[in-house]
């Protein structure tokens, strides 16, 4: 469809076409009727040079005008076909420019492959997220396939089987070594009459949506077990106390009855040990349900790792355990409450040590980062234990997922829900074998909430 | 002769001794209810009894921020007052 302004340019075009093609017509019926009159001849040559031109046509009017007509359009069609292929070029080029500025603005990535699965087009966002030139010599699929495989493999089947994919999403390990979750979908690029030509590649870095949605039902889950927890922990307590009562007592009633009996304490071990089980977890769910409010004020975050390091170090000493301490003298004041923090603090530092079964060093330090999102402060706790394997790490911070026996599954969740709850978060790297590490990232106040501090 | 309903009954500190010892009786493995009895021993000043239980507490539930920090204060009160 024309816009408007391009129907008024359009006129002005065709106006101006049959202008010119009438003024022609005219000219050359003036000219050629104009060489019939004597006077135009030249002296002594008389009408016999007509005559010799156009001996067929020179005794009939008609027939001369016909000739006149004749070359007019000739001319006319000329001229049309003159301004018809520079407009055309000029349209061509006012379409190629709207569809390049169209095609870089996409924040999505496009590019699009021939029928042998060469890149013919890639704009900047599909060059940027694929890391692969802007500008031609474009790799082909071969060479694609060495740093994308997943991808050139689909661009392969699309060729090959005419089968197109939709938002399927393909990891690509990126130069920096961040995973990316790149949302592709691949459709074919056809010609005016409906043959396929290539293919169209959209590419979409999904990477920080897909994380979301993962921290967002990762949080649902969080306030979904903080509701249930409080009445479930109320719930079970009482019985379970009945319960652990009336079992002691039972215990007492056989020990006297058939004393001897070797299976019988046993049985009642495992028992008592099930019921300090379900203790533990009705704890932990408590202190789940009961984060209580955070009151933000300002707080070094240096203190809270100071205080909870002095709590371990007789601990950490009995396990082989060692700190490697590098806080700055001046104090990171963050928004917060010193209580919360220490309790994160705790829950890393045990989880560390938990990791670590044959002793070794953790190393604790603190620095200022500034990044897009504002100025924050990183507490940094990394450990030499076993590491997260990769398919756990997406759920480490759930409630009730531990991989100890008697574990509760509860103690990096409430680290987690803490530093959420104070505008942070909590970024894991691990290497299994070697160790993990994590960062709690606070923001500064300046960061929080707009620069607006809690009273 | 009708009963204050704003009359408050308060609980010696021995009683509370007594009740929660008899709580922890009942319910040996439960952590909370350690705690509160180890709490109102550092009170009573019955330190020892005090770390033993809340070093049970924090066998427990090793993430138990309070019951740390108890502890720390409980040790550091014991030399104190032996001297």
């Amino acid at each position: 469809m024309l816009s408007e302004t391009q129907e008024i340019r359009l006129f002005g075009l065709r106006y101006r076409t049959v202008l010119v093609s009438l003024t022609i017509v005219a000219f050359v019926i003036l000219s050629l009727m104009a060489l019939t009159l004597p006077s135009v001849l030249t002296p002594g040559q008389g009408p016999g040079a007509v005559d010799d031109l156009f001996s067929r046509f020179h005794n009939s009017g008609i027939r001369l005008f016909v000739l006149s007509v004749l070359l007019g359009v000739i001319l006319t069609a000329s001229v049309l076909t003159v301004f018809s292929y520079f407009s055309t070029r000029k349209r061509l080029a006012r379409i190629r420019t709207t569809s390049k500025a169209i095609l870089e603005s996409l924040v999505g990535g496009v590019l699009t492959v021939d029928t042998e699965g060469r890149i013919t087009i890639i704009n900047r966002a599909a060059s940027k997220i694929l890391e692969l030139p802007s500008q031609s010599p474009y790799p082909d699929l071969a060479t694609m396939a060495q740093r994308h495989p997943r991808l050139a493999e689909v661009i392969r089947q699309s060729l090959q089987f005419d089968e197109y994919v939709q938002d399927d999403d393909v990891a690509f390990v990126n130069s920096q070594g961040d995973r990316l979750i790149l949302r592709t979908t691949v459709s074919a690029q056809v010609d005016e009459s409906g043959r396929r030509v290539g293919l169209v590649v959209l590419v979409k870095d999904v990477s920080a949506i897909i994380a979301l949605e993962q921290e967002l039902r990762k949080r649902d889950r969080l306030v979904t077990a903080g509701t249930l927890a409080a009445g479930v922990a109320h719930e079970i307590r009482n019985p379970l106390s009945a319960i652990e009562l009336n079992l002691r007592l039972l215990r007492d009633e056989v020990a006297s009855s058939s004393p001897g009996h070797p299976d019988m304490d046993e049985y009642f071990e495992v028992l008592f040990a099930e019921t300090r089980r379900l203790n533990r977890i009705t704890s932990s769910f408590l202190q789940l349900s009961r984060p209580g409010p955070i009151a933000k004020v300002r707080v070094s975050v240096q203190e809270p790792v100071r205080q909870v390091l002095r709590l371990l170090e007789s601990e950490a000493m009995g396990k082989g355990v060692s700190f490697s301490v590098d806080l700055p003298n001046d104090g990171i004041e963050v928004l917060g409450d010193a209580t919360k923090l220490e309790q994160v603090c705790l829950n890393l530092l045990i989880n560390s040590m938990q990791a670590m079964p044959h002793g070794g060093i953790i190393q604790v330090s603190c620095n200022r980062t500034r990044s897009e999102a504002g100025d924050t402060v990183d507490l940094i706790i990394a450990d030499q234990g076993v590491g997260v394997p990769k398919e756990n790490m997406q759920r480490l911070f759930d409630p009730y997922f531990t991989t100890r026996p008697d574990g509760t599954g509860l103690g990096l969740a409430i680290a987690d829900r803490i530093v959420s709850d104070h505008g942070g978060t909590i970024l894991v790297e691990s290497t299994p074998g070697e160790g993990t590490t994590m960062t709690v990232r606070l923001p500064l106040p300046a960061t929080v909430d707009g620069g607006q501090e809690a009273s | 002769m009708t009963e204050n309903p704003n009359s408050v009954v308060v609980e010696t500190a021995e009683q509370r001794l007594v009740r929660l010892r008899r709580l922890v009786q009942l319910a040996p493995h439960d952590p909370e209810l350690r705690f509160q009895l180890a709490r109102q021993l550092v009170d009573s000043s019955c330190l020892d009894e005090a770390i033993d239980l809340l070093r049970s507490v924090i066998a427990m539930s090793p993430n138990h921020l309070d019951a740390r920090k108890l502890l720390e204060l409980g040790l550091r009160l014991r030399p104190a007052r032996r001297v």
